[in-house]
């Protein structure tokens, strides 16, 4: 459905936020994108989003290319919809809950927007029917973004990006500023939608585990690079790459009684040392040609890694592919491993 | 951060360039024939012409355009039509005054604007008292303020020279004016900037550190309320350095704000450019030295992206 | 009082029937909870469960408007009875603050160096030298490398785990025999939040104190705390030592939260996450009765009616296991019903 063939992202100043990034969302599956900041997973979205374009690279919708400029954009975000972190800056706060929901429709000239049949009741019919559907049956049209709890919000925002009926839901952090309990209830919603609707589903969050509670595939991503991709289970309880596995260490502890991180010092990789978003001297933009961007020399994880060797500084690892589904860029990845949990 | 720097003193020169093309070509929108103001009486046909070949008159616009820069970029401003003498000589004695009440109208606005914000925030009881006279302050024209004053301190009082000049008595009534004009914009900026502080996280972190409070507004609170304040200190001064003219009009200043105004009606063409140039570079120059201090002061603004 | 409390000594924390009201709205009710020296507390809660009006209370950082009445002590002083100015002059060396957001909380303006050295300066008498020399110190005992060219830098210029680490420099700089901590993790990358409990977990070795951490992660309990407590709507409904929390959790909410964790942690995938049915209760919405009534599987007329005491559970192995139910668990692992959506 989606597709990022060699996709590098260099914005100006020399940042480099995407490097030679392949992934692919099947229509119809779930593709999900996990990493820190500074990852690159932001800007996967944006550029799903078709907010940004490519440095070099592909981004591929529905097998072709996505097209130049905004108004041959339009037919392609109305099958995209959205749903961003935070609640609190997603929706206008002088928009009532009405307009907010049917915005999509209004925007793409949808049956239920003003002019079609039914004009502007039928559009009432719709959001209300949208809002029921995300579990606020009988909420008030005419009321304002500042009467809901975060996680109301969150489904209004969720009735929004599902009202024009799209092929695909792109969520970048839907639930990180919400409270704990009121997180599951919106996967769980997100996920009734994605297989209600059999909308092709990418989702992005810093939390591996929701991330492999979730989706059927997933993509570490780090400094710009997919450093391992398969399916969520085995990435989750057999990381490969070193970085995956510090990830899955860096969880807190489950029990009291197994405490690991506060207990003593952790045999992990080296602290970041800088910002990992910053800009890095002597890459101009635009300077990415085919493959890795030039000026980033070796694995990007090497300077942190506990198994780094001079190979792993000077080249570049490529994708060691284990199956079709399943590869990671290490030159010395971990063993197969089965976490008990 | 230089790179910054120099980027700003590059668009500054490109401004004032832009000013002098515009100046030079609105002279030719204006009616009026300088050759008629030089010589008022002139019967003879034969006068006008010669005087406009003199004065290049008679010559294409480029040409005349490209000769007016080369004499500028000699640091010659040209000959006034009507005063027979060079144009910096004309403008340079009023130069100096409005300079001085420039400085003293910006001294003034930044002790009243900065007071009265200070006040609206340490005293909550006196805010709404502080937002009245902020609103009358901003609501009266500069021209009834200055005649206000001058009666009120001038003749009424006698507490002020009256009959004009330009001595450490007479500029007080005009940056008097300034001031209580200025001082509303100040009293705001000072007033949201220290509100924001007191309520901010750091703070929070301040006190958390047992700091005194007046320890805190000194060391914590006012650095950041300066930054946006120099920003408007580099406006003000460029914007009152190109001649505050009614305040000087008012009170008989001899500025450069009235020299501009006689030669405007005089068709006085190059005392005209002559001023505008003035205050154009005194605004881009003022602007790049504020931007500089708040860079100074401010390290978040030095790193530009 | 006994001649030893008098003399500075005693619980790091000792806090009692605390109420803090912000206007018309109850945000804590009527709460008591004691922090040991030595020993870990974590306070548990969503949004407006009270957590953080409590923990600012008790450290007297709350705004005028709040009122505050109830007894705190920290190490054997009464704060809650001094003036105003007189607290002021020894909060620094009675408790220190490790606030959420350390870009927000550090001066933008001042490098971090300098914002350290003004507790040496204001509360030891240090002159300039020796305050910037104590900030390098305080600074290394954080373990951050270098920490001479760190103190010249200003707050925008390090990474999100170096910026907590200055907070925590200036928390512990005097040695205060009580840290208030809000969520200092809450924000950060979860490998920077393992650095961050690797610190704290050695620094406890270290020092005396006594650590009221907020928290909504029971991960971040679980790695941490000695002792837990949970609050709900203003009011503390559970309290305990941690590992009787984590194995026998007697308040529906403390059992909601643990089962949602787990669940996250080593569920299926594929299959919808575990959830607490409806959201956590407003502190302006709490009517007569439990506050939690409307969301649990356990309630029955009498909760709706009658707000439950926090009362002992039958003995615990040591210390007091306290609850706030009308039905709290019967045994170690009783799970409330995964309520399906």
């Amino acid at each position: 459905m989606i597709g990022f063939e060699g996709v590098s992202k260099i914005y100006r100043g020399g940042r480099v936020a995407l490097d030679d990034v392949s992934l692919t969302l099947p229509p119809g599956g779930s593709l999900g994108l996990v990493g820190e900041s500074g990852s690159g997973k932001t800007t996967c979205v944006r550029l799903a989003l078709g907010l940004e374009r490519p440095t070099s690279g592909r981004m591929t919708f529905g097998g072709a290319a996505y097209p130049q400029g905004r108004r041959r954009m339009r037919p392609l975000r109305r099958q995209i919809g959205f749903v961003l972190q935070d609640p609190y800056d997603s929706l206008d706060p002088r928009m009532t809950v009405r307009d907010i929901v049917s915005e999509p429709l209004r925007i793409h000239g949808l049956p239920g927007g003003p002019g079609a049949p039914g004009g502007r009741h039928g559009a009432d019919q719709l959001v209300a029917a949208q809002l029921a559907a995300v579990g606020l049956p009988g909420a008030d049209l005419r009321s304002y973004p500042a009467r809901y709890s975060g996680g109301g919000r969150q489904r209004i925002a969720i009735a929004r990006a599902l009202i024009g009926a799209p092929a695909v839901l792109i969520c970048d952090e839907p639930t990180s500023s919400l409270d704990v309990s009121v997180q599951s209830q919106i996967v769980n919603l997100l996920l009734k939608a994605g297989h209600e609707r059999d909308l092709s589903m990418l989702f992005v969050s810093h939390d591996l585990d929701l991330i492999g509670r979730v989706v059927q595939t997933v993509a570490v991503m780090y400094r710009g690079c997919v450093v391992e991709i398969g399916p969520a289970d085995q990435v989750r309880r057999s990381p490969r790459h070193p970085y995956t596995r510090a990830l899955h260490d860096a969880v807190p502890a489950d029990h009291p009684s197994r405490r690991k991180l506060a207990a003593g010092h952790p045999a992990g990789p080296a602290p970041e040392a800088a910002d990992p978003a910053a800009p890095v001297a002597g890459i101009a933009a635009g300077a990415a040609g085919a493959g890795a961007v030039a000026g980033r020399q070796g694995c990007v994880f090497a300077h942190r890694c506990p198994r780094a060797t001079a190979q792993c500084r000077e080249e570049r690892p490529p994708l060691t592919h284990e199956g079709p589904l399943r590869s990671y860029a290490c030159f010395d990845p971990i063993p197969e491993t089965d976490f008990a949990r | 951060m230089a790179r910054a720097v120099i980027r700003r003193v590059v668009f500054g020169v490109i401004a004032v360039f832009g000013v002098i093309v515009l100046s030079f070509l609105l002279e030719f929108v204006v009616p009026g024939d300088p050759a008629r103001a030089i010589a008022p009486r002139a019967q003879n046909l034969a006068v006008l012409a010669n005087i406009r070949r003199q004065l290049h008159l008679n010559q294409p616009l480029a040409v005349q355009f490209a000769s007016y820069l080369g004499n500028l970029l000699r640091g010659n401003l040209g000959t006034s039509y009507i005063q027979r003498q060079s144009v910096a000589s004309v403008i340079g004695p009023g130069l100096k005054f409005t300079a001085a009440l420039a400085l003293a109208g910006v001294v003034a606005e930044v002790l009243l604007g900065g007071g009265l914000g200070l006040l609206a925030t340490l005293f909550p009881r006196v805010r709404a008292l502080v937002s009245a006279v902020n609103l009358t302050l901003l609501a009266i024209p500069i021209f009834v303020l200055g005649l206000l004053l001058l009666l009120a301190f001038g003749y009424g009082l006698h507490l002020a020279p009256v009959a004009g000049g330009a001595g450490p008595a007479q500029i007080v009534l005009p940056a008097l004016t300034l001031g209580l004009i200025g001082a509303p914009w100040y009293a705001q900026i000072v007033a949201d900037q220290m509100q924001e502080s007191i309520a901010s996280s750091y703070v929070r972190t301040a006190v958390s550190k047992g700091l005194s409070d007046g320890y805190i507004l000194r060391r914590h609170v006012l650095r950041n309320v300066l930054s946006p304040a120099i920003t408007m200190i580099g406006l003000d001064l460029g914007s009152y350095l190109s001649g505050v003219v009614t305040v000087e009009v008012v009170f008989a200043w001899p500025g450069i704000g009235l020299t501009a105004v006689d030669a405007l009606q005089n068709l006085d063409r190059p005392v005209v450019m002559g001023t505008v140039i003035v205050g154009a570079v005194a605004v881009v120059f003022f602007n790049l030295v504020a931007d500089l201090v708040r860079m100074l002061v401010d390290p978040r603004t030095r790193e530009e992206a | 009082m006994t001649a030893a409390a008098a003399a500075g000594s005693g619980p790091a924390l000792e806090v009692t029937g605390l109420d803090v009201r912000y206007g018309p709205v109850h945000a804590v009710r009527d709460a008591s909870l004691t922090v040991q020296a030595g020993q870990v507390v974590a306070l548990i809660g969503e949004t407006g469960s009270g957590k953080s009006s409590l923990a600012l209370a008790a450290a007297r950082l709350l705004p005028p408007a709040a009122a505050v009445t109830g007894r705190v002590a920290i190490a054997g002083t009464v704060v809650s009875e001094l003036g105003g100015s007189e607290f002021r002059r020894t909060r620094a060396r009675l408790v220190g603050c490790i606030a959420q957001d350390a870009m927000a909380a550090l001066n933008p303006v001042v490098p971090v160096g300098r914002q350290v050295g003004e507790l040496f300066a204001v509360h030891r008498g240090a002159s300039r030298a020796e305050a910037a020399q104590a900030a390098v110190a305080a600074l290394a005992a954080v373990e951050i490398t270098s920490p001479a060219a760190v103190a010249r830098l200003y707050p925008h210029q390090l990474s999100g785990g170096m910026r907590q680490r200055v907070m925590i420099a200036m928390a512990v700089a005097l040695a205060p025999p009580l840290i208030v901590a809000d969520e200092p993790t809450t924000a950060l990358d979860v490998s920077t939040q393992a650095e961050i409990l690797a610190l704290i977990g050695d620094l406890r070795t270290r020092m005396r104190a006594g650590f009221l951490w907020i928290t909504h992660d029971m991960g971040v309990v679980a790695e941490l705390a000695d002792w837990a407590a949970v609050m709900y709507a203003g009011r503390i409904v559970e309290q305990g030592p941690v590992q009787e929390i984590f194995d026998a959790p007697a308040h529906p909410y403390t059992e909601g939260l643990l089962a949602t964790r787990r669940d996250l942690r080593s569920g299926p995938a594929g299959t919808p996450l575990f959830q607490i049915p409806g959201s956590p209760a407003a502190p302006g919405e709490v009517g007569a009765g439990c506050a939690f009534a409307p969301r649990c599987a356990r309630a029955s007329p009498v909760c709706a009616s009658d707000d439950p005491a926090l009362d002992p559970l039958g003995g615990g192995p040591d210390g007091l296991h306290l609850a706030a139910c009308h039905h709290p668990a019967a045994s170690p692992g009783a799970a409330v019903r995964a309520v399906p959506r």
